[in-house]
């Protein structure tokens, strides 16, 4: 069992390392560079070349690389060139926006997306069941802006119901304690500043829900007729079991064991994949600003953004395996 | 990310299970009258019949140039001045003065062109990843198995970066174009198809039929090729036809980013849609009519794909 | 001036009024219920992008720059609304002959928000200060304008810095500054409203001595007095109130003892919204007060539902640029012709360009000193245009031409829009155009390595010189540009050496006629960028060089 587990995370180190050297090399590839971002577009190509000298660009590739290993394994991922602030820094300041957006996003595509894809199952082939499976198959086919847009159209100005923007009121005064909004305001009892940014999490949250939510029903409605077909649910019905206790007991339970594998899994795509959202609703979070830094050619926050992200993934995978071969000794001869 | 690759594996690993209870080639035969009873894979089937229908006459369909500005004084966006749908512009002008029902035909072409080729592209590097990948497992002993690992770990790590980002540095790297788009696009479809060939190849490698020509002393490289692959590639061609919608969607967020086709004159639904976000406000028929455009149509893949998809997976079945 | 100090009486009268209408009903959410307005909300606007610093000196871009002049005044300012230059801090200037001394006559009674007192000897500390810069801070990326203008520094670290223009600055009296350089440059007095040369009080400069710019080479990191509140205290109408970088606002609060008008609105917001179509959508939702730049497209809709949007006077100039030396067909001055008489500029100011826009004659807007009555124009004749290719024979000219994507300039809205309008009428004339475009920061890259033969680009003033537009461009050999005219460039260094403004009015007035004699672009047009408020914002007067000063605004 050990034995495993410790293969597995030096299987890892590789995997960081090489991604770590396939990422340098690949952003430094992009053409342009941070000198033309940072400075005014009337700079003289004397100003933009001394700017690459300072910033150590036109060394030797290779040295460059050495120093970036080097400082990495000191725990310093470097600064963020647009903001002059370290990239650890930013990240953590980024996180939290995203993770609570993540988090809202599945929340919306867990609660809706369970029970319809599980009416949708018992009722196969009716209305509701053609309704969510032709909802969720629209949910994929929209594109995320368009529909984020057309939220905000709707809910924030025809309506007034939602902000439009931004993760708290401009102004509100708020105290910050981990960065997470909402938390800090049920952790210091702020319950207006925990709401408000509460509020502000409907709209993106649905707008990058779609998405989970589509798959989420798939797999509900999947996986629920494949368990209304086993042997015990039929016994189950045979014996005269009440319905209820049958659906919540046999059915549900069953039925959602790979959803919920499923579940835990799209929560880190979430993570970086909420580009277009967040910046559509100026939420400032770890994919805008890794978006932001492609454009400008942030190769600190680029480098580092990425490997932290790729980090997690990982060990994500990591506990996942482990997990798994713990419940599964099949697992552990592979 | 993994539970993409579980649905994947899953998918390959069906039309396998389906040889197993003996139905032969009637797979497919059998699923395609199926799905000749499916409302799904009807509705999917007409809508994807009626786009390449248009998408290939084009210039008969289309009643004026898509590029003229021949209503350019007509048309004032910085006054808010639109010109909407009308008798000789069934679906109005666009910003610039051209007939918008044109420009939505002739992009029809250049959206479809977009798909396949990306999808194309995504499928080809894909299989040739996957198909070596899954060869040298089933066939390739230890040495195989190391192989197999390696290139499985690399599209793990492709799946693992944000699709969209990937696409954004492609596009950094190449040069803006619709080449660039389509590769782009197309390689963010790498991993699924390789690893969904790869799952097929396995999961066909255990069959009898292979050991039984690997005992009767078959060339490896012949087993793999004339026997594994060909009954492999069921769920990919499945995959292809999801893959053409998410190559549409990808391509108009990319559009959106402003990395689509630098020519500002050829219409296409991705651009135009992201060109049009910002007359939401005063002429929302410039963006609703590529949204829904692209919707319906990626609609219409995922039909046909998911229709062959369900008429496959006996589990799904009743 | 009148009339802001008549307003200050009408203050008590407004607030009352909004308590009534309040009261009657027609204000629907609970902030706006209680008190003045004006004291109680924030005033909310939204910026493209977050500040890089507090302090001026070390930020180069117009969103840092619309937070620090709220805060940090300079030396002189331009008039309100307008393109005068006119004394800030100093309430007169002259220079000696040479143009190498520039004497500065302070405003009196003017104190810095933690109370010190604003004199002679705080310019000099802060002069000074940028002078001797060292270590990080010499970097054009710390400091872009120090060195756009002064060149280097006491000690350059870096041996391809030129020499320090700057000499000396001296306290004649409390209230008498001058300041000496060591040779004439046109850039003066215009640089000395520079917002990046706004002054700090001297216990700041004290608190932030000990800050270097940090961080291993290559990486470096801004200094904490820069990224916070609290040690930065200018002069101007706000302090800094707070930076939250998690919710990424910087807050500002009225500095009451302001030496001029007090601020309207007691609490100032600056809020970041990089996406355009989400700016507009955060105004009409009513969760900020204001944004800057917006699309052409969208004014007309957001007037019509009450939204104000003053439209300021131009201050810049987008240009369609030739490079010669990406296809050399265009050093045939017939060609460059050609394409002058072939794009329909009117069009494009017409159709594209938000209201306030002109097509232009040259390379600086009318309101830049040097702008001349007198230049060759090109008149819009796609047929003069034809016949002038066939002459250069040229009738089948293909070019590339560049324009970038996820952009708006100020002077440059939609650029796409533009560039497609320039690429049907190019057609039209019998020029074939292949396309290219780039995202905008490897855009600027592109054109100035001289891959593209026409492109799109343009320039915002930083001050009124003729020489901030034509400087940086005309003054010799640059491969943006690829063209060498020892008439354009002699024309330029003329009018560069020349110390007298006025004389150098003159010369930039032949400047631009050589210029546009030559041809080498298309000026297109000068654009009136849009700055929205929301109904019940009194909006500051808008500037042509967009910098506004948000005290003038205030509540209804």
């Amino acid at each position: 069992m050990l034995r495993f587990i410790t293969r597995r995370v030096l299987t890892a180190v590789p995997t960081l390392f090489g991604l770590s050297v396939l990422l340098f090399f690949w952003v430094r590839l992009l053409p342009g560079g941070p000198e033309y971002a940072l400075l005014p577009e009337d700079a003289s190509a004397e100003q933009r070349a001394a700017l690459r000298r300072t910033m150590g660009l036109d060394d030797p590739i290779l040295e460059q690389y050495g120093r970036f290993v080097l400082q990495l394994l000191q725990g310093d991922m470097g600064t963020s060139l647009q903001t002059g602030r370290p990239v650890l820094t930013e990240f953590l300041i980024k996180f939290p926006a995203t993770a609570e957006l993540a988090a809202m996003a599945m929340l919306f595509a867990v609660a809706i997306g369970i029970p319809l894809g599980y009416l949708a199952a018992r009722r196969r082939g009716g209305p509701l069941d053609a309704l969510a499976v032709g909802g969720s198959l629209l949910g994929i086919c929209t594109p995320v802006f368009f529909l984020a847009f057309v939220l905000k159209l709707v809910f924030a100005e025809q309506l007034g119901l939602f902000p439009s923007a931004f993760r708290q009121s401009p102004g509100l005064d708020a105290t910050r304690i981990t960065g997470f909004f909402v938390v800090d305001g049920i952790a210091t009892r702020e319950w207006d500043a925990a709401a408000d940014a509460l509020m502000h999490l409907v709209l993106p949250g649905l707008a990058l829900s779609s998405i989970p939510l589509a798959v989420i029903v798939r797999m509900t409605r999947a996986s629920v007729i494949e368990v209304l077909g086993e042997d015990y649910v039929r016994t189950a019905e045979a014996k005269g079991l009440h319905r209820g206790t049958i659906r919540t007991r046999h059915v549900l339970r069953n039925a959602m064991l790979p959803v919920v594998t499923a579940i835990g899994l799209l929560s880190g795509s979430l993570l970086a994949g909420a580009v277009l959202t967040e910046s559509v609703f100026a939420f400032g979070g770890i994919g805008e600003f890794i978006y932001a830094a492609t454009q400008t050619r942030d190769y600190p926050v680029l480098l580092g953004f990425i490997l932290i992200i790729a980090t997690v993934y990982v060990l994500i995978n990591l506990l996942v395996d482990i997990s798994y071969s713990l419940l599964d000794p099949r697992v552990r001869v592979s | 990310m993994t539970s993409r690759a579980e649905r994947i594996d899953r998918l390959a690993e069906l039309v396998a299970a389906r040889r197993e209870d003996g139905a032969g080639r009637g797979v497919w035969r059998e699923a395609f009258t199926r799905m000749r009873r499916d409302p799904m894979a009807i509705t999917g089937a007409a809508v994807v019949g009626v786009f390449l229908l248009v998408a290939v006459l084009g210039e008969l369909i289309a009643p004026y140039s898509p590029t003229a500005q021949t209503w350019g004084t007509e048309v004032f966006p910085n006054r808010n001045v639109f010109v909407g749908p009308r008798a000789e512009n069934w679906l109005g002008l666009d910003n610039l003065g051209r007939d918008q029902f044109s420009r939505m035909v002739i992009g029809a072409r250049q959206t479809l062109l977009v798909g396949v080729v990306a999808a194309g592209l995504g499928f080809t590097a894909g299989a040739l990843l996957g198909g070596v990948s899954g060869a040298a497992h089933t066939l390739g002993g230890r040495a195989g198995r190391r192989i197999d690992t390696v290139l499985m770990r690399l599209t793990d790590m492709m799946l693992a970066l944000p699709t969209l980002l990937l696409a954004v540095s492609i596009a950094a790297l190449l040069g803006q174009g619709l080449t660039t788009v389509m590769i782009a696009v197309g390689a963010a479809q790498i991993p699924i198809f390789a690893r969904l060939l790869r799952g097929a190849m396995i999961a066909q490698g255990g069959r009898d039929y292979v050991l039984a020509a690997r005992a009767l002393g078959a060339r490896r490289r012949r087993i793999a090729l004339a026997h594994i692959l060909p009954n492999s590639m069921g769920p990919v061609l499945v995959q292809l036809t999801l893959s053409l919608a998410t190559a549409i969607i990808d391509a108009a967020a990319l559009s959106y980013l402003g990395l689509g086709n630098p020519d500002p004159s050829v219409p296409e639904w991705g651009t135009m849609l992201a060109d049009a976000q910002r007359f939401l406000g005063g002429a929302p028929q410039l963006a609703v009519f590529p949204a829904l455009a692209i919707i319906v149509t990626a609609l219409g893949f995922t039909l046909m794909g998911e229709a062959m998809r369900e008429s496959l997976d006996p589990r799904l079945r009743k | 001036m009148f009339t802001r100090t008549s307003k200050r009486f009408l203050a008590p009268l407004a607030a009352a009024a909004a308590t009534a209408v309040a009261a009657a009903g027609c204000a629907q959410s609970e902030r706006d219920a209680g008190g003045d307005p004006n004291e109680s909300r924030p005033l909310v606007f939204a910026g493209a992008g977050d500040p890089r610093s507090l302090d001026p000196v070390l930020v180069n871009d117009g969103e840092s720059f619309r937070v620090t002049r709220q805060v940090m005044e300079t030396l002189l300012e331009h008039e309100p609304g307008g393109t005068e230059i006119i004394g800030g801090l100093a309430e007169s200037w002259e220079s000696n002959e040479e143009g190498t001394e520039w004497t500065f006559r302070l405003r009196e009674g003017v104190t810095f928000h933690d109370g010190e007192v604003f004199d002679a000897e705080a310019v000099c500390a802060n002069f000074d200060r940028w002078n001797e810069f060292t270590g990080g801070y010499q970097s054009s990326n710390q400091t872009y304008y120090w060195q756009a203008v002064f060149g280097g520094f006491a000690e350059n670290e870096d041996e391809d810095l030129p020499e320090s223009l700057y000499e000396s600055c001296t306290a004649e009296d409390d209230t008498t500054v001058t300041i000496a350089v060591t040779e004439p440059s046109a850039a003066f007095p215009g640089a000395f409203s520079l917002s990046s040369f706004a002054i700090m009080s001297p216990a700041s400069i004290e608190a932030a001595a000990g800050q270097e710019v940090g961080g291993d080479e290559g990486s470096p990191v801004l200094p904490d007095y820069s990224q916070e509140a609290g040690v930065i205290a200018g002069t101007g109408p706000y302090t800094y109130e707070s930076w939250d970088h998690d919710a990424r606002e910087v807050t500002l609060t009225r500095y009451e003892d302001y030496w001029g008008e007090p601020a309207g609105v007691k609490t100032l917001i600056i809020k970041t919204i990089s996406e355009e179509t989400a700016r507009r959508q955060a105004l009409e939702a009513g969760d900020v007060h204001g944004y800057d730049l917006a699309a052409p497209a969208d004014v007309e809709p957001l007037k019509e539902a009450g939204f104000q949007v003053p439209v300021r006077d131009v201050f810049n100039v987008l240009y369609l640029a030739y490079n010669p030396e990406a296809n050399e067909a265009l050093d045939e001055p017939d060609v460059r012709r050609a394409i002058a008489h072939a794009v329909d500029r009117q069009r494009i100011v017409d159709t594209i360009l938000p209201e306030g826009g002109e097509v232009a004659t040259q390379f600086v807007p009318e309101t830049v000193q040097g702008w001349s009555p007198d230049v060759t124009a090109y008149e819009y004749d796609p047929d003069k245009a034809t016949g002038l290719l066939e002459d250069a024979g040229e009738s089948d000219l293909t070019l590339n031409a560049c324009y970038p994507t996820d952009v708006s300039r100020p002077y440059m809205p939609a650029p796409k829009d533009i560039f497609d309008i320039v690429q049907a009428d190019l057609e039209a004339a019998g020029i074939a155009v292949e396309p290219e475009s780039k995202p905008w920061d490897e855009y600027i890259p592109y054109t100035d390595a001289g891959e593209c033969s026409l492109y799109l680009l343009g320039w915002t003033g930083d001050y009124n010189e003729a020489y901030n537009f034509l400087g940086t461009w005309f003054d010799g050999y640059k491969t943006a540009w690829g063209f060498r005219d020892d008439g354009v460039f002699e024309a330029m260094e003329a009018a560069a050496s020349e110390p007298d403004p006025e004389a150098r009015t003159g010369l930039y007035q032949d400047a631009n006629e050589v210029i546009m004699d030559y041809l080498p672009g298309l000026p297109i047009s000068h654009s009136a960028p849009s700055i929205v408020f929301s109904p019940d914002v009194e909006p500051p007067a808008v500037s042509p060089l967009t910098q506004e000063s948000f005290a003038e605004a205030s509540f209804r």
